[in-house]
């Protein structure tokens, strides 16, 4: 019996801790045009509503990485092309997520060990709006977030303000 | 769904500038061809007699690829002549300064037309394009609202399919309307006030009368 793949440490298999600091940083990627106000200067709740079927916006906490991965991650989902090129990072603190009766899981991926979800505690269907009560919570998550612009969104390091 | 007008008169220069034109003639009666399709985007193009498209949302990518419509170049340069003088005529300098600020409502028909060249996944977060029928129900709203459809700030696709428009103040006061496939729902925040919610509402005159009021007050 071969005992050796007990003991081999799998980089693939390293996790951060599932609970998170109230102090957490967390970003979201940002897209332009879509996810901004037509005056390209505030961010649209859009930004932090889920897919049909799902209670998941996606997020990476950039506590554990740093602002480099964050991009280069949204980078690898942008397309210019599509109305969706780059544009920066949203960051919220746990403590505000919180504070708008969401939640946050971590759920890392494959290829992305700092892949976590805000859930908000409703899933639509295709083509149902929200309920009210949950489309100021998501316009909240929007207002409290920060945004932070790159720029220059065609290189693969982060140029932009500290993200803080 | 009520028939939806394109304003010319809200229309600006600037905006303009920049568009393709195409004048769209059918060669069939108009009535067999809305009969011979259900795309509320196509009633409603057909309701004017020029279609003004930007680059990204174009005839073709409208579903005008009918057999029916051929498209002919007209000329540009007298068309804005044409609409120059007709803004000069229709509004007073107040107005046009307003719209410099404000989106008109040949802005935001145009926006909401534009959502259909939204492809799956347009959020890198497998976010699905408006459904066709929260495009007519956004449409019929903005011809339910009328004049009062100048004051909106925002409007934006979801990634579930949906469409919102936004009207908000300097004193962060909100009213934010999701329009569905079937009904909308808002809220309202004003200062002083309990936040107003109200869900899954016909779209019809009698809600509308009440969104008008919060719009008012904003």
């Amino acid at each position: 019996m071969n005992i050796f793949p007990f003991f081999r440490k799998n980089k693939n298999n390293k996790r951060l801790p599932s609970e998170f600091s109230k102090s957490e940083k967390i970003v979201r990627s940002i897209f332009s045009p879509i996810n901004l106000n037509k005056a390209g200067t505030r961010l649209l709740p859009n930004a932090f509503r889920s897919p049909p079927g799902i209670d998941e916006v996606s997020v990476n906490r950039l506590t554990y990485t740093n602002a480099d991965f964050c991009k280069q991650h949204g980078k690898s989902i942008e397309n210019p092309g599509a109305k969706r090129a780059f544009f920066g990072l949203a960051l919220l603190y746990v403590n505000q997520i919180l504070s708008t009766d969401s939640k946050i899981e971590y759920t890392p991926k494959p290829d992305n060990i700092y892949h976590s979800d805000i859930k908000i505690g409703y899933i639509t269907e295709k083509g149902q709006q929200l309920p009210p009560e949950f489309q100021k919570k998501v316009r909240e998550l929007a207002e409290k977030s920060e945004l932070f612009r790159d720029n220059n969104p065609s290189s693969n390091s982060w140029d932009g303000p500290l993200i803080e | 769904m009520g028939k939806i007008e394109i304003v010319k008169s809200d229309v600006q220069l600037s905006d303009l500038e920049n568009l393709n034109f195409h004048e769209s003639t059918n060669s069939g009666s108009l009535s067999e061809i809305e009969k011979s399709r259900s795309n509320p985007f196509l009633k409603f193009a057909f309701s004017g007699a020029v279609l003004i498209g930007s680059n990204s949302v174009d005839a073709a990518s409208v579903n005008f690829l009918s057999q029916s419509i051929i498209e002919q170049p007209i000329d540009v340069e007298q068309f804005l002549n044409n609409y120059k003088s007709e803004i000069e005529q229709t509004n007073n300098q107040s107005d046009l300064a307003f719209h410099n600020r404000a989106l008109t409502k040949q802005d935001i028909v145009r926006t909401i037309l534009s959502f259909k060249a939204l492809q799956d996944n347009w959020d890198g977060h497998n976010a699905c394009p408006p459904e066709i029928d929260c495009a007519s129900n956004a449409l019929l709203l903005v011809d339910l609202l009328g004049d009062n459809i100048r004051n909106i700030k925002e409007i934006y696709p979801n990634p579930n399919g949906t469409i919102t428009f936004e009207w908000n103040n300097d004193l962060d006061e909100v009213l934010n309307v999701e329009i569905g496939i079937e009904t909308m729902s808002y809220y309202v925040e004003i200062a002083g006030k309990e936040t107003v919610y109200a869900d899954q509402k016909l779209i019809s005159s009698e809600e509308v009368k009440e969104i008008i009021e919060y719009i008012s007050i904003l």
